[in-house]
């Protein structure tokens, strides 16, 4: 279990996020709501290390933890706005040197790589370098940067922004399939094309306070859905081979 | 687990991409490498001419002229090295994927320790060096001073490593900074003709062929000067920042004729700079002879007027071509005013120049 006990974050002298406390389980796949400047991607980046907190705790499991310590960074995943590529190396390059910095074997990135390239369909890119990429290309690997890891809390900054239909389908199989392991997995944007029962958790972040409106039916169903009724309504689970059940 | 090998693999990868000079801004990567193939020719020309009279003449102080190559070298590499340095460690984004994995900091630190050991001290800066020392010892035979000065060097340029990483650890300079640094540099080489030197115990820095000159009589002294240097150089960074700022605001609050903006972005100010940076010290110098002088402020003129022509004439050709109506129809005259007044404004500061110190 995740939980954040009275955070406060602020940027320069302006706190964003005002004494934030909520909890998720393990299978839980939170939306996190919000307009512009609301603090979702502060928040993430308090979660992930990036940013330090001027009050509050983080527990998982049970125990406190420092976000920018090694066994934080060994169970968790974080998926920037900007995919967070490098602009100078290649699509297999960077997933492969992602799944060798999560401690994986180099045989084995090699193959976790081949199949991401194949999951995210970016064959056609395996030799591309970052900074050659659109955008839409960049969010999908960045998407893969993110999945190449066992990670047991995964962290999505506006990932369905430029993301294709094709890609969105894929990125709801991945979230099914993260939801059915038992992973905890934030994501937050704008628009949620997928159906509610996806998303045990609805957070809205207003004002630096979240809100948990999991059981309002009027605010699951403004969660966007651009797609033709039942497009992607059965998202089914995507096969990771290794992130496996979580006990 | 051991992933160092193939870490240190894509390390090198990475870094032997990002050490393309035109990876930055294109123009300022071609300019400062067509500076340091200059600066190279007259380093050679002038030891093949130190090394020549001083067989001939016995008067020839030759230790002295290849000590001053050597450490007007060694400066180059160190700056040079430095900021090229700064510009390949800006491959790996501060926030990037990698950052959050369990082993982000080793594949940082081992990339970095790669840009700051390899870098600044470049096979070729190093063969140069050395090189230079070598004849410098060849020629008088004094070993011991050319090499005291090779290790000063050799600490000073990991000494300036430490400060710009210090320095840049909250406020990274973008690269097209670094390249902006990297070639007012090599300008100041190449125009200012700086030399160093001792005499009588004294060190003396001359500018302008020796027309400026300094003389220090300790090392304190030197040091203060060495660190004035520095302190320009953030100074100028930091007058880079403040005018991209100020160029913004601008913008944002005078209005532009459409003419002015295509002339804004035909002829870039940066053109203009440069032949400031060019012309400034041979006006300034008192060695340069008024007929030099003359030139080259004719020189100046010639280059506003055909610069100017050029752009009028890609205006005229562009609005041909595509919309078949010419530049010089009726109604237009208004549009080019400004920019001539632009124009003319900009070519004002030579002759200003001119005029102040002929």
């Amino acid at each position: 279990m995740l939980s954040l006990q009275n955070i406060v974050v602020s940027r320069g002298r302006r706190p964003v996020i005002n004494a934030l406390s909520a909890s998720v389980d393990r299978g839980d796949v939170v939306a996190l709501l919000g307009p512009n400047g609301a603090g979702k991607t502060t928040l993430l980046h308090f979660i992930a290390g990036v940013l330090k907190s001027d009050s509050g705790d983080i527990y998982y499991a049970g125990r406190k933890i420092d976000t920018t310590s090694t066994d934080w960074r060994r169970i968790l995943a974080y998926v920037l706005d900007d995919g967070g590529i490098i602009p100078l190396l290649t699509v297999e390059e960077q997933i492969t040197l992602q799944s060798v910095l999560t401690g994986v074997d180099h045989t084995e990135s090699i193959e976790r790589a081949r199949l991401v390239i194949d999951l995210l369909a970016l064959g056609k890119y395996r030799d591309y370098r970052g900074d050659e990429l659109s955008s839409g290309v960049r969010k999908r690997l960045g998407i893969g940067l993110g999945i190449v890891g066992d990670a047991e809390v995964f962290l999505f900054d506006e990932p369905y922004s430029s993301l294709d239909l094709q890609a969105t389908a894929v990125f709801g199989g991945i979230l099914q399939t993260l939801k059915n392991r038992g992973r905890i997995v934030l994501v937050a944007s704008h628009s949620f094309p997928f159906p509610d029962h996806l998303y045990n958790h609805v957070w809205s972040l207003s004002a630096g306070v979240v809100t948990d409106h999991s059981n309002e039916r009027e605010v699951r169903d403004r969660l966007d859905h651009p797609f033709p009724s039942g497009g992607l309504s059965g998202q089914s689970e995507i096969d990771i081979p290794w992130i496996l059940q979580s006990t | 687990m051991d992933t160092s090998i193939n870490l240190n693999r894509l390390a090198r990868k990475l870094y032997r991409r990002a050490t393309h000079r035109l990876l930055g801004n294109p123009f300022l990567g071609s300019f400062s490498a067509f500076l340091t193939l200059l600066l190279l020719i007259r380093i050679a020309a002038n030891f093949y001419m130190v090394v020549r009279l001083s067989n001939t003449n016995p008067n020839i102080d030759a230790v002295q002229i290849a000590s001053a190559h050597f450490v007007f070298l060694s400066a180059y590499a160190v700056w040079v090295g430095t900021l090229g340095s700064c510009r390949i460690a800006l491959a790996l984004p501060r926030y990037c994927s990698i950052d959050f994995a369990l082993h982000a900091r080793r594949f940082r630190s081992m990339f970095l320790r790669r840009v700051v050991l390899f870098r600044p001290m470049t096979v070729a800066y190093l063969s140069i060096m050395l090189l230079t020392a070598l004849i410098s010892s060849a020629i008088c035979g004094s070993w011991g001073s050319i090499f005291c000065r090779y290790l000063i060097v050799l600490l000073s340029t990991f000494a300036a490593v430490i400060v710009v990483t210090a320095l840049s650890s909250r406020s990274f300079p973008s690269r097209s900074e670094l390249q902006i640094l990297e070639t007012l540099y090599l300008l100041f080489l190449l125009v200012l003709n700086p030399d160093i030197g001792s005499s009588k115990g004294v060190i003396r820095i001359s500018f302008l062929s020796g027309s400026l000159r300094y003389s220090f009589s300790n090392l304190w002294q030197v040091g203060s000067a060495v660190g004035v240097i520095f302190i320009l150089a953030l100074l100028v960074l930091f007058l880079l920042r403040g005018l991209t700022g100020v160029r913004k605001l601008f913008r944002r609050q005078i209005s532009f004729s459409p003419m002015e903006r295509w002339y804004w972005r035909f002829l870039r100010i940066r053109s203009w700079v440069i032949l400031y940076v060019i012309v400034t010290p041979i006006f300034i110098s008192s060695a340069v002879s008024q007929s030099t002088k003359r030139c080259t402020l004719v020189l100046s003129i010639l280059f506003a007027v055909a610069s100017y022509l050029y752009f009028i004439s890609h205006c005229e050709n562009t609005l041909h071509e595509k919309w078949r109506c010419s530049l010089f129809d009726r109604g237009n005259s208004r549009l080019l005013a400004r920019t001539i007044l632009n124009h003319a404004a900009l070519m004002g500061i030579p002759v200003l120049g001119y005029i102040v110190f002929r």
